[in-house]
């Protein structure tokens, strides 16, 4: 099953999930559901915080298990802190509370 | 709509590794290779160097970025306690400057061992000057300049091959050293590019004073 996306791969704009079905009991679910932060990440944006939290935040213990130096492991941590910011808050633009 | 390497540990090395520098820019940006404890090693490798020839080779690392051969006759301590100190003065000046000015994480141990690592063009130069390579012209014109104190201009320079093509590689190594220490500062503190440069030519001028300010006082010790 191939991973979700959350933009549009013609304009790039933010995708909606507009039906789910359960496997096991086969009801589906029409509707407007909105992504939430973490699925509007890119698939290896997600898999970096994956990485993040098994390493328990260790930056360090992350760049020794990928094989990468730690300033680049911390450079993209910086990135993904910006975006994720940036993303609530466009998310709370498009579904105010 | 996604690929195998879309996911997974390799994905993430691929999405980490397009930030890293490549080709050519790893002379001027090593520090995503060389950092921590490679870093500390490798420096002290290299102010190891500056202190061998401060005490050997009477070269005077009397500033952050300053090399000079020395004619006094400096005591060696004072010869090898300069440039440990110099590069200190960078750690201190440099290593506040990412604290006040990045809200990344960081480590002193990058600071210590990439600042150190960024001296390395100065050991180059510091080389260079030893003689007979070009020390003993630079010598010379001292002595010439000494006997001759109303022409000061640059005239010995035309009289004396070496020194004209050791000033040109002497300014390609001054700006390689430059930009070691920018990007030093930069993967040290994970401050985006242009904080970056404004924060290091601001604490490069605070370290460069300060550098000088205490070599004067280490100097006059010595005498």
């Amino acid at each position: 099953m191939p991973d979700l996306i959350a933009q549009c791969p013609t304009c790039g704009g933010t995708l909606e999930v507009e039906r789910m079905r359960c496997p096991s009991c086969q009801i589906t679910l029409e509707g407007h559901f909105a992504l939430g932060t973490l699925e509007r990440l890119t698939p290896a944006e997600r898999q970096f915080v994956v990485e993040f939290v098994t390493a328990s935040g260790s930056l360090k213990e992350m760049a020794r298990r990928l094989g990468v130096s730690y300033p680049t492991v911390r450079n993209r941590l910086d990135d993904l802190i910006f975006r994720l910011n940036t993303l609530e808050k466009e998310k709370n633009h498009e579904h105010p509370e | 709509m996604s690929t195998p390497s879309e996911t997974g540990p390799q994905a993430v090395q691929e999405y980490l590794r397009a930030d890293e520098p490549r080709g050519w820019m790893l002379l001027l940006d090593p520090f995503r290779r060389i950092e921590g404890t490679t870093a500390l090693l490798l420096g002290l490798v290299v102010v190891g160097a500056t202190v061998l020839l401060g005490v050997e080779g009477r070269i005077v690392y009397n500033g952050v970025a300053d090399v000079n051969i020395c004619w006094l006759p400096e005591p060696a301590y004072v010869m090898s306690l300069m440039p440990m100190m110099e590069w200190l003065i960078a750690v201190l000046i440099l290593g506040l400057a990412g604290r006040l000015f990045s809200r990344s994480r960081q480590r002193l141990v990058d600071y210590l061992g990439m600042l150190a690592v960024a001296r390395l063009p100065l050991v180059i130069m510091g080389v260079l000057s030893l003689q007979p390579l070009v020390g003993k012209q630079l010598l010379q014109i001292a002595q010439w300049t000494l006997q001759n104190p109303q022409s000061v201009n640059a005239q010995p320079l035309l009289q004396f091959p070496g020194p004209k093509w050791f000033a040109a590689v002497s300014i390609v190594l001054a700006v390689w050293n430059g930009f070691l220490t920018y990007y030093a500062l930069k993967e040290a503190s994970g401050m985006p590019r242009w904080r970056a440069i404004l924060v290091f030519l601001a604490a490069a001028y605070v370290a460069s004073f300060v550098g000088k300010l205490a070599a004067e006082a280490l100097m006059g010790v010595g005498l």
